[in-house]
């Protein structure tokens, strides 16, 4: 193996490898290190998208696609339906496929991707990264390059390394189970979100259709709400209740950080993307196109660095001043509605759903539910206000 | 002292994106703690989705 790189990539998800691609096609030696031993296995995820979210960073494969969506139906806690017309075409999708094609296609661009890689630290030279040490086998590889992206997902070890502070609080990070059922009645067309507090204190329980009878189905809990019940537990009550004569597979866990976005983003020689740099949409808990958005806009920057050989890390403020002018005042705005909505009671949530079905199906729109809230509850009006107003 | 029971952990990195020290390190098939460095707060045990991890004597499940 080549002992010196343009940019090594550590972790091969969305991030990573679409990060992979965009630099190789400008011809940086790009190397990628995945310490899984498959690209896109294990699936920890629901693997709802937007199309046209997808479409931005890369050609569709309509392999990719298990289920188009056209709407989306919220249930509340006392069962009431409410359904969404859904704007954006959804989808969702065989992750599996899809991480391992946009690797794919990382490769075709020239990037090399290398798996059984297991990261274990950054090079430091006067606090400048110049590279990473990675377990292959037995063998501990000590490998240059002159960017490094940390792509490593919700763990975000390798960007401490550099004296970023990554760990998030329990309360931001939301702790998942999940299992693929199948033999189950419902909506295959809608992505359906259960709200019920009993379940998913602090999160929803999601039913995401991958045929017409089997399904996604997983919740998450925020990590401050776990001692009222376990995510494990908590799914097979949901499962026992809502489809008991299902049988299903494919049990993971996962972490999702519904946090605000690193204050710090890079360093000298480093950038941090996707969840590693806690871009997931705190309110849902989509990640998939931040990833990708956020591997493009490290791309880009490594490689006007590299053709400046400027690494430091005032010119890789770039890579964080595109993020925060394209998705910024988003994600933090997304980050305060989710502080109020983890708020609501079982009952506010009821009241809200009532307020919804009376609205008629053309009209629900997020801005109506999002008025509803408001006036389902006083207090949150100065919640709100202050929400906007950026206290 | 932090129990990881290998048998319920999914290596799913949960846990070690909320360790505040950094203690806690994960190949594609084990989950390990630096005890020297863990300061038992306790925040691994509370997210982990899959109730792998109690306080305990050892690490050794
Ligand atoms: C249960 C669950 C359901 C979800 N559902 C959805 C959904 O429906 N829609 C959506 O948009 N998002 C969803 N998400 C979020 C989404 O999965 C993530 O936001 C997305 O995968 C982030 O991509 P990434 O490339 O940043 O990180 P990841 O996809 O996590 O990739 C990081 C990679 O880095 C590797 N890695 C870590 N450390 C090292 C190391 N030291 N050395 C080498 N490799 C390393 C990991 O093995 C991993 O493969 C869900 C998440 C969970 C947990
Ligand atoms: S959170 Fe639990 S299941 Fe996930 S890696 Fe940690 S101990 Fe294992
Ligand atoms: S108890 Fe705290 S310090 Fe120790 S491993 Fe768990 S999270 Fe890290």
């Amino acid at each position: 193996m080549k002992h010196n790189w343009d940019m090594i990539v550590v972790g091969g998800g969305p991030a990573g490898t679409v990060a992979a691609r965009y630099a190789a096609q400008k011809g940086v030696s790009v190397l990628v290190l995945e310490k899984d031993r498959e690209i896109g296995l294990p699936v920890r995820c629901g693997e709802g998208v937007s199309i046209r979210g997808l479409e931005m960073y890369t050609p569709v494969n309509p392999k990719w696609i298990c289920r188009e969506i056209s709407s989306v139906d919220f249930y509340a806690p006392d069962g009431r339906l409410v359904e969404l017309d859904f704007s954006l075409k959804g989808a969702i999708l065989d992750r599996r496929l899809f991480d391992r094609d946009l690797a794919d296609l990382a490769v075709q661009a020239g990037a090399v991707v290398k798996t059984r890689a297991n990261v274990t630290g950054l090079l430091l030279d006067n606090g400048i990264v110049t590279g990473v040490k990675v377990q292959i086998r037995h063998e501990e590889y000590v490998l240059r390059s002159r960017i490094v992206i940390a792509a490593d997902g919700v763990e975000s070890r390798i960007a401490r390394q550099a004296g970023i502070k990554t760990a998030v609080t329990p309360e931001n990070m939301d702790c998942c189970v999940q299992v693929t059922a199948h033999g189950i009645k419902f909506n295959p067309d809608a992505l359906s979100f259960y709200m019920k507090r009993e379940y998913a204190p602090g999160g929803y329980v999601w039913v995401f259709p991958k045929s017409e009878t089997s399904a996604n189905v997983g919740l998450g809990i925020s990590g401050n709400n776990t001692h009222l019940i376990s995510p494990y537990r908590s799914l097979m009550k949901f499962l026992g209740d809502t489809f008991p004569d299902a049988s299903w597979s494919g049990l993971v866990a996962g972490g999702v950080p519904t946090d605000k976005t690193l204050k710090q983003i890079t360093a000298p020689g480093l950038m941090v993307a996707g969840d590693a740099a806690r871009m997931v949409n705190p309110l849902s808990g989509g990640g998939i196109h931040a990833a990708m958005s956020s591997g493009k806009l490290a791309a880009d920057t490594a490689v006007e660095a590299l053709e400046k050989n400027d690494i430091s890390r005032e010119f890789l403020q770039r890579y964080a001043n595109a993020w925060h002018e394209k998705s910024g005042k988003n994600h933090e705005g997304l980050f305060r509605l989710k502080e109020i909505v983890n708020k609501l009671t079982d009952e506010d949530l009821n009241s809200l759903g009532e307020k919804m079905a009376a609205i008629p199906k053309e009209k629900r729109s997020l801005t109506r539910i999002f008025k509803a809230v408001v006036w389902n509850k006083p207090r949150l009006i100065l919640d709100v206000a202050r929400a906007f107003s950026g206290i | 002292m932090i129990k990881i029971d290998q048998a319920l952990c999914d290596l799913c990195g949960t846990c070690v994106g909320v360790c505040p020290v950094d203690c806690m390190a994960m190949s594609d098939k084990i989950l390990e703690i630096d005890e020297d460095t863990c300061i038992s707060c306790k925040f691994c045990i509370q997210v982990c989705p899959m109730e792998a991890l109690s306080e305990g004597e050892s690490h050794e499940a």
